[in-house]
């Protein structure tokens, strides 16, 4: 018997696949070149020490390869890709501009790198070898559009009549017709990719959210998105005071033996400064949100006054936290996010305003599990405190190009910023429950107070798809949305397998010293 | 039958490039995890420079470098038949 079906996000999960393999090759040799501080026309030889062999083992040729890592240096340094077809040297003058310790990476985050896009078919139904031309032929029954016929003893499917409705493939007793998808395009829940005019996979940047899901999708690693490590390892080396905040996902990220004390050592022998837990924002976030549920919960008689139409009051809290969930509501629904999300900022901003703040030269390091966070720096309030971002992957990267092994660092103090439902954020739900429980505390254990969570983006619209046709019953007053698979566990800047690092987040937010945000804020 | 030893590195190298998800992998095979002694451990400095030789894993205090999920499952399983 077959194993279930798993889905797009579950398929290469877990599994360490040559794209992941050159992505991560190609990060720790370009902050490898930063780290020895190697001239610009260094830059030429990393796709040469990437791919070093004579003969190909990816793809076609070793000239395609080197192509395509050419274009993966590019991002890593914060560059725009190179125009497809405008040939030239890696190195041309905005290399100069990249080695500096201020943000250069502009928009767009995500990008496809053409030249390593294979242009799959875009998604359609068709016969496979499986068909055995049966007399029943139910799948010519059941279309609605006649587009199946038998052509030589064979089911056939006329692509042009074909609208996709998936229901000859229900039918055949023999499973012969097949659902075929791109995988970028599967991986995409609000639809932002389709094909330019050479079939190319394409990026519609005004849909786009920047969640990174085609990125670990593609399985030729077409897609990839930019990198700040340059300019961080910049900063790192000069003399201001360059401070980490690292997002409650981290615990287990860098393997067993490197516990959260490890971890601080390690990033202070790279040249941070301090290192702060980006939980403590979000508890100041579950601060934020539950003022707002309390207010909402007040309000709420006297909705459908004069005072306050109907279709003007509050009816939900809608999370914050997640940059791409909140921007696709925004993208897709805009009234009811409007009225609806939480006003209040990511965690990764308040626990930079608080580093600001306490010292106001330091420049701000987000490291978490997530791409989204780069997107959402180019919000100019955001970009006051926080200066780069970069993902657990490339904070690896880093280490490796300083040979800096954390395993081997006697452990600092841990820290102990927050309490544990801020820890408690990145798991799937750990919003939504953290909100609802600082509000009971709040205003009393007998009011009901339902909520909805969903992961990945498709799930996500569809839920607010329901929330805005009243189509849920009870009506959420807390509805949290993440754009990842189980939460920041599941984004794409991660190491550790999914389940691992549930278990352990959960096990680090029990060892928090206050467990509500209330306790200590 | 002797407890088979597997060590899976976990220094940063390996970790990033492979370990990891080995770990993982025998952690989580019912017939390796019954039949062998699965441990992550510190870097034992064959990786070399940026990981080129990452995931090295020790199977019975013997090195392998280079290591893949297919090369190790076939290693374990052999061993665990006894063939
Ligand atoms: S899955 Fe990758 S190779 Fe295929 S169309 Fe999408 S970007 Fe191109
Ligand atoms: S929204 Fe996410 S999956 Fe879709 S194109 Fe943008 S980064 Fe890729
Ligand atoms: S990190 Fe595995 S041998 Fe060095």
């Amino acid at each position: 018997m077959p194993l279930p079906r798993l889905n797009i996000f579950e398929k290469m999960r877990g599994l360490y696949t040559p794209v992941i393999d050159i992505r991560r090759r190609v990060l720790s040799a370009v902050a490898r070149m930063i780290v020895k501080d190697l001239p610009p026309t260094h830059i030429e030889y990393i796709p040469y020490q990437i791919i070093d062999k004579d003969t190909p083992t990816y793809r076609e040729s070793v000239f395609k390869e080197r192509a395509v890592v050419r274009e993966r240096v590019r991002l890593a340094f914060g560059m725009d890709l190179k125009e497809f077809g405008a040939h030239g040297p890696i190195n041309d003058d905005d290399v100069i501009y990249s080695l500096t310790d201020k943000k250069v990476i502009k928009k767009p985050i995500v990008n496809v790198i053409k030249v390593g896009c294979e242009r799959c078919p875009e998604h359609s139904f068709i016969v496979t070898d499986l068909c055995r031309g049966c007399i029943a032929h139910p799948c010519t029954i059941v279309c609605p559009k006649n587009a199946v016929s038998i052509i030589n003893n064979r089911s056939h499917i006329d692509q042009d009549l074909c609208i996709r409705c998936g229901k000859c493939e229900q039918v055949c007793p023999y499973n012969a017709i097949a659902y075929r998808e791109r995988p970028c395009a599967a991986a995409c829940g609000v639809k932002a990719i389709s094909s330019d005019e050479n079939g190319f996979a394409d990026i519609d940047q005004d849909k786009c959210v920047s969640c990174g899901m085609c990125i670990v999708s593609c399985p030729f690693g077409a897609i990839a998105e930019k990198s700040e490590i340059v300019q961080i390892i910049t900063a790192l080396k000069g003399k201001k005071p360059v401070i980490a905040e690292i997002a409650p996902a981290f615990v287990s990220q860098f393997g067993p033996l490197v516990t959260p004390g490890k971890l601080k050592g390690a990033l202070k022998e790279v040249g941070f400064t301090d290192v702060r837990e980006v939980a403590y924002g979000a508890d100041v976030v579950v601060l934020n949100e539950t003022e707002e549920l309390v207010e909402l919960i007040k309000k709420r008689e006297k909705c459908g006054d004069e005072s306050e139409p109907e279709t003007k009051c509050r009816t939900f809290i809608g999370t914050s936290c997640c940059t791409s969930w909140a921007m696709a509501a925004e993208k897709n629904f805009p009234e009811l996010s409007k009225l609806n999300i939480s006003k209040s900022f990511a965690p990764m901003v308040e626990i930079a305003k608080k580093i600001k703040n306490e010292t106001p030269d330091a420049i701000v390091v987000f490291i978490g599990p997530c791409i989204s966070k780069k997107e959402e720096c180019f919000i100019p309030e955001v970009a006051e405190v926080v200066d780069f971002v970069m993902t657990f992957e490339e904070l690896v990267a880093i280490f490796q190009a300083f040979t800096m092994d954390p395993t081997k660092i006697p452990p600092e103090k841990e820290m102990n910023d927050a309490s544990a439902l801020g820890r408690g954020f990145p798991v799937a739900g750990g919003v939504a429950k953290a909100v609802l429980e600082q509000t009971k505390a709040i205003i009393g254990e007998d009011i009901d107070i339902p909520i909805v969570s969903a992961d990945t983006l498709k799930e996500c619209m569809s839920l607010l798809r329901q929330v805005k046709n009243g189509k849920l019953d009870p009506k959420p007053l807390i509805v949290e949305g993440m754009a990842c698979p189980n939460g920041c566990v599941g984004g794409p800047g991660t190491l550790a397998p999914i389940k691992r690092a549930q278990r352990e987040v959960k096990k680090f937010a029990k060892k928090a010293k206050w467990k509500k945000p209330k306790d200590y804020l | 039958m002797e407890t088979i030893s597997v060590k899976i590195c976990c220094g940063m190298n390996c970790l990033v490039h492979g370990g990891q998800e080995l770990l993982d992998l025998v952690e989580n095979d019912p017939k390796i995890a019954k039949n062998c002694l699965i441990e992550g451990v510190e870097c034992r400095e064959t990786c070399g420079d940026l990981g080129k030789q990452s995931p090295v894993v020790e199977i019975n205090g013997k090195i392998y470098p280079k290591m893949t999920a297919e090369r190790l499952i076939d290693m374990l399983y052999k061993k665990i038949d006894g063939d």
